[in-house]
């Protein structure tokens, strides 16, 4: 049983890192695209929303791994935490909705500014 | 060794070997290009997507953490996963679902504007062709 328990935990190790290695090498060169992960869809122009929302990723995704190597189990996350992260989310969702609504309006406008002109 | 314990042993060693000729294969192919990913975090557009980076992050950060958790136990064992883990897991996956559905919002929006403005040409150049006639 326990080379069985040692094959599988090799095997889970190997499948994990060789799949992440892949993912980050491919990011770091290029073959992943990531061409507009800061500029908005719309206006293709720099957005701070997806900045915050970035590094408020990143810094979750630190504290993640240096928590559970500390203290070998998974974090309970402070509720500041989580509401901070949603927060984020809500101001991204929030610039994206009001990006489409804008475009949106515009159209709106235009189609009426057409009736009005015949 | 029982005859149960000898069943449980020859189950565990064919899902072993399933699994394992199972992720050569995907990791084979995925270097080889087989599987392609170059758009796994881009949108419909070919623009690259923040909440599909971020769900790809948190996948790998939590896959990660629970497989470390599972083996530093002798024998292995399956940790409790807080719910604040799963509130994370399901911000991130609620934003996913929330800016796919804004971003098809924006698309119609823009299908609409395309037809519209097709319409428009196309009376133009029909008014056009009548005052010719």
């Amino acid at each position: 049983m326990n080379t069985l328990f040692t094959v599988m935990r090799y095997e889970m190790f190997f499948v994990i890192l060789a799949l992440a290695l892949i993912v980050a090498y491919r990011l770091l060169t290029g073959r992943i695209k990531t061409t507009g992960l800061l500029q908005d869809k719309i206006t293709h122009e720099f957005s701070p929303g997806r900045l915050q929302m970035l590094i408020a990723t990143t810094l979750v995704a630190i504290y993640l791994v240096v928590e559970v190597l500390e203290t070998q189990k998974f974090p309970q996350l402070p509720q500041e935490f989580l509401m901070a992260l949603g927060g984020s989310h809500v101001l991204y969702l929030g610039g994206k909705s009001y990006g489409v609504l804008a475009r949106k309006l515009e159209l709106a406008a235009t189609r009426i500014a057409g009736r009005t002109n015949r | 060794m029982t005859r149960y314990e000898l069943l449980g042993l020859v189950i565990g060693w064919l899902l072993t070997i399933f699994i394992a000729l199972l992720a050569a294969k995907i990791i084979v192919k995925v270097w080889r290009d087989e599987i392609n990913l170059e758009y796994l975090i881009s949108d419909s557009e070919g623009y690259a997507s923040l909440s599909r980076f971020q769900f790809l992050v948190f996948t790998f950060v939590v896959a990660m953490s629970l497989f470390y958790l599972i083996v530093i136990k002798t024998p292995p064992d399956y940790p409790l996963v807080p719910n604040q883990i799963l509130a994370l897991l399901g911000i991130s996956g609620g934003s996913y679902v929330l800016s796919k559905g804004i971003q098809t919002g924006a698309t119609s929006a823009d299908t609409a504007t395309d037809e519209t403005n097709e319409k428009k040409t196309t009376t133009t150049t029909k008014a056009g062709t009548d005052k010719t006639e």
